[in-house]
């Protein structure tokens, strides 16, 4: 299992908080969704292989919405509760296509040296 | 305040959002265990612990919106704040102690930046110099040849390679009376070069200054006055611009005043009016000439009277300055002895060849006479107030350790909910810096106030007046500084122990800190450094006792010194001989008045002059043959109190042929005849044509210059008022001498309208007036080791105290196994004897240390005398024994079953 950004107080390296940041600007592309429902999201796709930890969730969403990717709202959920919903903005879908595109590059390229090096 | 910076720098309403936010993820999660099985209150549980620590991921979340470090100052400061206002004894015993500390060492830094490190307020004051002149060794009187006279100024001020300009002052000895409107006052003065201002690049604040033809020969006289005295004296009116002052009975137009940031050339000197130097023979006389009258300063080259100072050109040194300058006084000591014969020349060593020029640089004032006095007093009292300060500081930390002992919950608590260990440092660094700012800002308050009384006492007004100990800003910056390195001691303390603090441990309140070993250390620091102050304190104490117990050799109890003003020096003759003869007559027909006589000198304040002799038979170095000369009145020996050890005292008929007879001291016999069997031997002053003078009685060495100087030898002859004007009444009374001042000073003034009183005083007061320095350390170590040993028993008391409620249950199941009462007592006490015994040991070495450090100030005790660190030892043993008398007792008292009831 691979776990994200762990415990609380050990710095996040910039690779795992860009990739946790990829992953929700995603999962928020199709449609609006709140911190919980975007967390299952992450691990229904991943089909449970990857575990976002609260402690990161929610300073990342709210980062995000600080530099203007997401945007928050206050709307009922389908449970009847009152839930915050992030729905990405423009500058957030400009953002969500540079990085797939870079995080693809990316990709190729380690899996090139790992096959390389068998 | 606080809030209004949170609001800006934060959202508002961010923490309930982020809260709601994250309960609504815990209760979906809770949805979906319960959908999975679970009971509710198990659903709940789980998801909670699934998100973690809520708290953690708020700070993060606001981490995020705000900007931390100011958002978590700004939580800090409110946080300490509400702590502080909790516990407002501790709060206001902190700030008070820091305070103190604080306030002495701003107050004692602000005067030693104005006497030993502020510049002259002048332009560039590092170009000023000093410009001094020696003649070499083996010349008497130490200058010999090079006299700074007004005839080597003219050369210097014609040729003075290496500086752009030079400029001569000297001060009139005795003061001007000045009368203005008919008010008559004694003030200083100061003659000076009219280009002083120029060269010190200082303007008028009101009319104009010196110009160069105020100095010529025969000109007008003219003055310009000092911003004090212009506000003293005319209310800072421009008017008086223009009129004229009565000065030692002569017309002078008021030319111009100073600004008032120019406090003269030499730093603690102030002078009321500047005069030019051309005018010198007017107002400053000079020695006594053969035919009669006075010699003219101004025309005399072997009257070296004046002080040199001068501006330098850019890019020399002070020794290029001076090699340049010393052809200059070659010159002038030349012309100075060219009229003397050449073997007499060779025979009293008079040559220019050794003179060699002093320049050294002028920007501190150097030559301040203020600055000479006070600085060995200074270094000593910068010793006190830091060790005031580290007292103060230790004194704290243990403050903040016991405070922090009592929070150990809270702390417990905070780390437990997962706050970081740095944010709790923060938190408590913040909380030392608060209480070190309050108190530093106190301390500022507080040191407005000692500044000037601490140093009026070291001084007297004149140095107040020459000083400015108004704060700015590098005053607030030390203050400042002051206050964050306070708080970084004390902070840095509490936060060790804090640090180690075990949440879990903290939470189950066990075991909290048994042994709080740094608690125990700063109470060692504190004995330490008290211990050191203390013995200094004491050294201090015996040195004051010291001076008092001297024996000065003549009675000073109910005497008092009348000395009068140069009003006496302005008359004639014949006037001046009859106001002597009457004011002696008036004087000693008050009721209340047992003896009246008069001399040159107030008795105890100096040697007016001293002159060689030549002793038939005195087998000395004849170089060496210098004795003090005073001129005395009839009836001094028995109006003083001297006592007469051989012959006779002075009587009335003596001045029938004065200049015939003398009284010498103990010193003067000895040393010349080596004995005291002197009476009828006889001496000459040294000098072609001199009469020899008969030794008619020999007195006991007195303290003639003063407690603080040693005895000379010195000769007492009969006073002659057609030569000597400068005339010092002393009055004996019967008793309480002091109702005898307004009778005497009616009597004085009363007889003639031109002569006044310049200083009139008792011999006691005077006395106390020499010793105010060694008063002013007495008192400070007094008071301050006293506080430093009241903080000392309150701190070894709430010590103890914390130990004996801790261990209550131990010492109630120790009582309940039958242990007796003194040995709990025993057990008590024990506590202390290790942190005393460190911190006496310690204190002693610090003593010593001290003492060495202070030992320009003490008098008749060996800095090492062990006297002094046993004193200090056993105050502060007393002081514990008082503070452990209570806990101990307490401890006794314990009834073995509330004591085990307790748990």
């Amino acid at each position: 299992m691979t776990r994200y950004a762990t415990t609380s107080s050990s710095p996040k390296s910039d690779l795992l908080q860009g990739t946790l940041d990829l992953l929700i600007l995603h999962v928020v592309a199709l449609v609006p969704l709140h911190g919980y429902a975007i967390g299952q999201r992450i691990q229904q796709i991943s089909k449970r292989t990857l575990q976002v930890q609260q402690g990161s969730l929610y300073p990342a969403l709210h980062r995000l919405e600080k530099r203007g990717l997401l945007r928050a709202e206050w709307q009922t959920s389908e449970t009847g509760r009152e839930a915050k919903f992030y729905t990405l903005t423009k500058a957030g879908r400009k953002q969500l296509e540079l990085e797939r595109t870079n995080w693809e590059r990316l990709a190729a390229g380690i899996s090139l040296i790992l096959q390389s090096a068998e | 305040m606080v809030r209004l910076f949170s609001r800006i720098f934060r959202p508002r309403g961010l923490d309930p959002q982020i809260e709601k936010e994250l309960q609504f993820h815990v209760d979906e999660q809770a949805d979906r265990y319960v959908e999975a099985g679970l009971p509710r209150d198990e659903a709940v549980r789980r998801a909670r612990a699934d998100v973690g620590s809520i708290q953690h991921i708020k700070e993060e979340v606001r981490d995020v919106w705000t900007w931390r470090w100011f958002a978590d100052a700004v939580q800090d400061l409110r946080f300490a704040l509400r702590t502080y206002f909790r516990m407002p004894v501790f709060a206001v015993t902190a700030v008070l102690t820091l305070a103190l500390g604080i306030g002495v060492n701003t107050a004692l830094f602000t005067i030693v930046r104005q006497v030993l490190f502020k510049s002259l307020p002048v332009s560039n004051p590092e170009e000023l110099v000093e410009i001094d002149c020696n003649a070499g060794p083996g010349v008497t009187g130490g200058r010999g040849t090079c006299m700074h006279s007004y005839p080597a100024f003219r050369l210097l001020s014609e040729r003075h390679d290496g500086l752009s300009g030079v400029f001569a002052f000297a001060p009139v000895p005795n003061g001007l009376i000045a009368s203005f409107h008919g008010r008559r006052e004694l003030i200083t003065g100061q003659l000076a070069s009219a280009n002083i201002f120029d060269v010190l690049g200082v303007g008028p604040a009101a009319g104009r200054l010196l110009l160069g033809p105020d100095d010529r020969a025969g000109a007008e006289p003219v003055a310009v006055l000092s911003y004090g005295y212009w506000r003293r004296a005319f209310a800072g009116d421009r008017a008086v611009v223009g009129q004229s002052l009565i000065l030692d009975n002569r017309d002078v137009a008021i030319v111009g005043v100073l600004p008032r940031t120019f406090r003269g050339v030499t730093l603690g000197e102030v002078y009321d009016v500047i005069l030019p130097l051309g005018t010198a023979d007017l107002f400053r006389a000079g020695p006594p000439s053969r035919s009669g009258g006075t010699a003219s300063l101004l025309g005399s080259a072997n009257m070296g009277w004046l002080a040199f100072m001068g501006r330098r050109q850019r890019g020399l040194s002070d020794e290029q300055i001076a090699t340049r300058l010393e052809p200059v006084f070659k010159q002038s000591a030349e012309a100075m002895i060219a009229p003397v014969p050449l073997d007499v020349r060779k025979h009293l060593n008079l040559t220019a060849e050794n003179i060699r020029v002093d320049v050294r640089r002028a920007a501190f004032g150097g030559a301040s006479n203020l600055r000479r006095t006070l600085q060995p007093t200074l270094r000593v009292l910068m010793v006190i107030v830091v060790l005031v300060l580290l007292i103060a500081c230790a004194n704290l930390a243990g403050l903040f350790l016991a405070q922090a002992l009592n929070r150990h919950r809270e702390f417990g608590l905070r780390l437990a909910l997962g706050a970081g260990r740095s944010r709790l440092m923060r938190q408590l660094f913040t909380e030392s810096l608060l209480l070190a700012f309050i108190g530093g800002g106190l301390g500022l308050v507080f040191a407005q106030w000692i500044g000037p009384a601490g140093f009026t006492l070291a001084t007297d007004d004149t140095g107040l007046r020459a000083v400015n100990l108004e704060p700015d800003r590098w005053i607030l910056a030390f203050t400042a500084a002051l206050s964050v390195v306070a708080a970084l001691v004390v902070g840095t303390v509490v936060v060790l122990r804090v640090s180690s603090a075990n949440p879990q441990d903290a939470l189950r309140n066990v075991g909290v800190a048994a042994s709080p070993r740094l608690t125990k250390a700063m109470l060692v620091a504190q004995i330490a450094f008290t211990i050191t102050l203390v013995g200094s304190a004491a050294l201090f104490l015996e040195t004051l006792t010291n001076f008092r117990r001297i024996d000065v050799g003549f009675q000073p109890k109910e005497l008092m010194t009348i000395t009068m003003d140069a009003g006496l020096r302005s008359v004639e003759a014949s006037r001046a001989i009859e106001y002597i003869r009457h004011a002696t007559e008036r004087l000693a027909a008050l009721p209340g008045v047992r003896a009246v006589t008069y001399s040159n000198a107030a008795m105890g304040t100096g040697v007016p002059m001293n002159l060689m002799v030549d002793v038939p038979g005195f087998a000395g170095a004849r170089d060496s043959a210098s004795s003090g000369e005073i001129f005395a009145g009839p009836g001094f020996v028995r109006t003083l109190g001297l006592t007469l050890l051989a012959g006779n005292d002075f009587e009335a008929t003596d001045r029938a042929n004065p200049g015939s007879v003398a009284i010498v001291n103990e010193s003067f016999a000895s040393f010349f005849f080596g004995t005291i069997d002197v009476v009828g031997r006889t001496f000459a002053l040294r000098g072609p044509g001199n009469q020899p003078i008969r030794i008619d009685g020999v007195v006991k060495d007195a303290r003639d210059r003063g407690v603080k100087r040693p005895t000379q030898p010195v000769m007492y002859l009969p006073f002659d008022a057609s030569k000597v004007r400068t005339v010092t009444f002393a009055v004996r009374g019967e008793n309480a001498i002091s109702s005898l001042r307004e009778p005497i000073r009616r009597t004085l003034e009363r007889l003639d309208p031109a002569v006044g009183i310049a200083r009139m005083t008792t011999v006691d007061a005077q006395f106390d007036d020499v010793l105010r320095r060694e008063r002013l350390l007495a008192a400070l170590g007094v008071v301050f080791g006293g506080l430093a040993l009241v903080l000392v028993a309150i701190g070894l008391y709430g010590m103890l105290n914390t130990m004996v409620v801790k261990r209550t249950t131990e010492i109630g199941v120790r009582m309940a196994l039958g242990a007796a009462r003194t040995q709990i007592a025993w057990m008590i006490a024990r506590e202390i004897f290790v942190v005393v015994f460190l911190g006496v040991s310690l204190g002693v070495t610090g003593h010593m240390v001290a003492a060495r450090l202070v030992q320009s100030q003490l008098f008749g005790i060996e800095p090492s005398d062990p006297t002094a660190a046993a004193g200090a030892v056993f105050g502060l043993i007393a002081v514990a024994a008082v503070a452990v008398w209570a806990p101990a007792r307490r401890a006794t008292l314990l009834d073995p079953m509330t004591a085990l009831r307790n748990e």
